[in-house]
């Protein structure tokens, strides 16, 4: 490749050597003092080790080392910000950085997986972005741009994006400029090309919230202020007053645990849709030229794109609370895998509050001829003995510990009501559980009370497995596992004969997929 | 006929489940059908190889505990008596390792790379060699010792190996390599697979 000198005359602004805004040294100076306060500060206040050191070694010597501390994270953070520079040659992306060893990182568009967007608070007083570039080469090939302009950070996303769709596509060069003017607007105005698909409003907001539960990450997020938390209950506890408003709980118990139980599902529910909000609030989703867009959050304001090329599944998921309100998201899973627990987090490209027609009509957006089918084919019923076995395994050695630890052999008694009270669970579990093929579109639903619907074109499929126990070769059954390239989906105890058909029917696509013209991919 | 055809078909409900299976694009019938591929037994020196290793740790984990004052002191329990536990377990694995290695096979097809392992959970494992993004010939000193080599598979989304076939011996794991290789230019246009960020 050959690769105009920063120097030269005829380089556009991108190709020379740029630095990040100056103001991303005092970013990454109070993200490193935070990071080091929020890890630290449990452990010295908690446990009251701050107070113990001052004392030991006297207050002045530890104001002195901390200055010393932080003088030297401000002068690393300014190495840093001097020694990081990035540039653009045509649709590759170098990173120069390094504090001790300077390290030139060079990403081609073709290569990346996932670009967003961020704009917190802090950094939207000065109106720049937080541009991240994911890659499949692990965290030391994530490229972090904190701190550049919003148009600057449009235009590079534009242009890797237009590399990437590019190598897939083979469009031309001159129609990604168009869309690079077109969208070149800065990111908090809010306008781009495209069409609207969808935006959540106020109730749908709501609803999200409640249907699914992120009250575990407004814990996350108090987490480091537990210890405080707890000696402010301890306080409580010890306050006279409040213990005999507390004697109340203990003259009527039954209303106190009720009252318990309403008030820890209020704060739970509040906690959840707070999130939810702060998350999703004023969220869009748009399509231009086979790219999705979606832009949310209300501090943190948040841009990620996904292009039709690189999306490998989409999953409806409706929470047990969730069908009661009427209310799905989906999450589209891309090139890369996201563990299930992530997909709360920024990571994952989630459309929140969807009302069932919503639902259905966003994924024939996606694909057009992706549908979810309301029956599904179920698998065979001897998943129900299987899951019962198995469960009840776990749940009798449970039993068995129990009693040997409480020296009480009477709770071995309970035994034959283990697989009794796993059954339901069972059924229900095999009840949800179903498949359905149509056309090129494989669909596996899985849930208790919730369902979570996957569906992908059978020719996204990286590698099958098949797994047979030796039960399960006796019954003529198979688990199969179709491993996408954002994470396997498993339909468990199939027919061997359906097994095989959609075995060899899934190599079949992936091959005729392969032989076509790479435009159709 | 292969056994289970006769079992997939022995219950009612795998005969009903079959039946109501929905296909509308292909005629299945004529689908090239990869259960009636004949596997390949991988090396016969593939199972003595991992029956060394097992032993090797087997004697290195035995002799540890018969030499370690620590289970002196449990009582009613005599010192080689532990030590006679944690050996016979490792003959337990060593022999279920053999059993394990022997029902081991592969298969190359046009298309795809078959490998099947297991004995109790038998899994068999179908690679499309479209799929295929990166391969790599792997051998410990063991395996050396044993003329035999792995073959990593590597295919695109995945944090780890997609596929090991292990257990071939050299001459066969190279000349698969190099035909992998070439199967992988000609269905790629794209340059040979690189990290995503080269340093």
């Amino acid at each position: 490749m050959v690769v105009p000198m920063a120097e030269g005359g005829a380089a556009t602004p991108q190709e020379n050597w740029q630095r990040l805004s100056p103001w991303a040294v005092g970013f990454l100076f109070l993200r490193v003092l935070v990071d080091f306060v929020r890890n630290n500060i449990p452990a010295l206040a908690g446990a009251g080790a701050g107070v113990a050191l001052i004392e030991r070694i006297g207050l002045r010597e530890v104001l002195l080392v901390s200055l010393v501390g932080v003088l030297a994270v401000a002068l690393v953070c300014l190495i840093h910000y001097r020694r990081f520079a990035f540039r653009l040659v045509g649709d590759t992306l170098f990173v120069r950085r390094g504090i001790i060893e300077q390290k030139e990182l060079k990403v081609r568009a073709a290569r990346v997986q996932h670009i967003a967007i961020e704009q917190p608070l802090y950094l939207r007083l000065f109106g720049l972005v937080r541009l991240h570039v994911d890659t499949p080469g692990g965290a030391a090939a994530q490229v972090e741009l904190p701190g550049i302009s919003a148009t600057l950070a449009e235009e590079l996303r534009t242009r890797l994006l237009a590399g990437a769709r590019e190598a897939v596509v083979g469009a031309d060069v001159d129609h990604a400029g168009d869309t690079s003017a077109a969208s070149g607007a800065s990111a908090d105005t809010g306008t781009h090309s495209g069409v609207v698909l969808f935006r959540a409003n106020a109730r749908g907001l709501v609803l999200h919230g409640l249907a699914s539960n992120y009250a575990w990450v407004a814990a996350a997020a108090l987490a480091p202020f537990l210890g405080q938390i707890e000696r402010l209950v301890r306080r409580l506890g010890a306050d006279t007053a409040f213990a005999e408003r507390l004697q109340w709980f203990a003259d009527y118990p039954l209303a106190g645990a009720l009252a318990g139980v309403v008030l820890l599902a209020l704060t739970l529910v509040t906690a959840s849709v707070v999130v939810a909000w702060l998350r999703f609030h004023g969220f869009e989703l748009s399509r231009a030229d086979g790219r999705f867009r979606q832009r949310s959050g209300l501090l943190n304001r948040q841009e990620q794109t996904l292009s039709r090329a690189r999306l490998q599944a989409v999953e409806l998921v409706e929470t047990a609370v969730g069908r009661l309100l009427g209310r799905s998201h989906i999450v589209c899973r891309q090139i890369g895998a996201v563990l299930p627990g992530e997909e709360t987090s920024g990571r994952s490209f989630l459309v929140p509050g969807l009302a069932r027609a919503d639902a259905r009509g966003l994924i024939t957006e996606f694909w057009p001829q992706g549908q979810v089918a309301e029956d599904c084919l179920r698998v065979h019923r001897y998943f129900i003995r299987a899951r019962i076995v198995r469960l009840s395994a776990l749940g009798l050695l449970a039993l068995g510990v129990a009693a040997a630890t409480l020296g009480n052999p009477w709770y071995l008694a309970a035994a034959p009501a283990v697989p009794l009270a796993i059954w339901p669970l069972a059924w229900l579990h095999w009840r949800v559980l179903g498949y359905c093929l149509q056309g090129d579109y494989l669909q596996v639903r899985r849930g208790l009370l919730g369902r979570r619907t996957t569906l992908f074109p059978v020719h996204n499929a990286q590698r099958i497995d098949l797994a047979q126990s030796w039960f399960q070769r006796r019954r003529g059954v198979a688990d199969v596992t179709f491993v996408l390239a954002s994470g396997p989906v498993t339909i468990p105890c199939l027919p061997r004969s359906a097994a095989d058909h959609l075995t060899n029917l899934a190599l079949y696509r992936v091959e005729i997929d392969h032989a076509r013209p790479q435009a159709c991919r | 006929m292969h056994p289970w055809r006769k079992l997939a078909f022995g219950s009612r409900t795998a005969r009903r489940l079959a039946l109501e299976f929905r296909n509308d694009a292909v005629d299945v019938k004529n689908l090239p059908a990869w259960e009636a591929l004949a596997l390949a037994p991988i090396s016969r020196r593939y199972a003595p190889c991992r029956l060394l290793a097992v032993m090797l740790w087997g004697v290195v984990l035995t002799a540890a505990v018969g030499l370690s004052p620590e289970f002196d002191d449990i009582p009613g329990v005599g010192d080689w008596r532990v030590a006679a536990a944690v050996a016979g377990l490792f003959l337990l694995r060593g022999v279920l390792v053999w059993i394990e290695a022997r029902y081991r096979a592969w298969a190359l097809r046009e298309h795809d790379l078959v490998y099947r392992s297991g004995v109790v959970v038998q899994s068999t494992v179908i690679l499309p060699l479209a799929r295929i993004q990166h391969v790599e010939t792997v051998s410990g000193p063991l395996e050396r010792a044993f003329g035999l080599v792995r073959l990593n598979c590597y295919s695109a989304g995945g944090l780890s190996t997609d596929l090991v076939v292990a257990g071939l011996e050299r001459t066969t794991a190279e000349r698969v390599r190099q035909y992998l290789l070439g199967r992988i230019r000609e269905l790629d246009d794209e340059p040979a697979a690189d990290g995503g960020a080269d340093g």
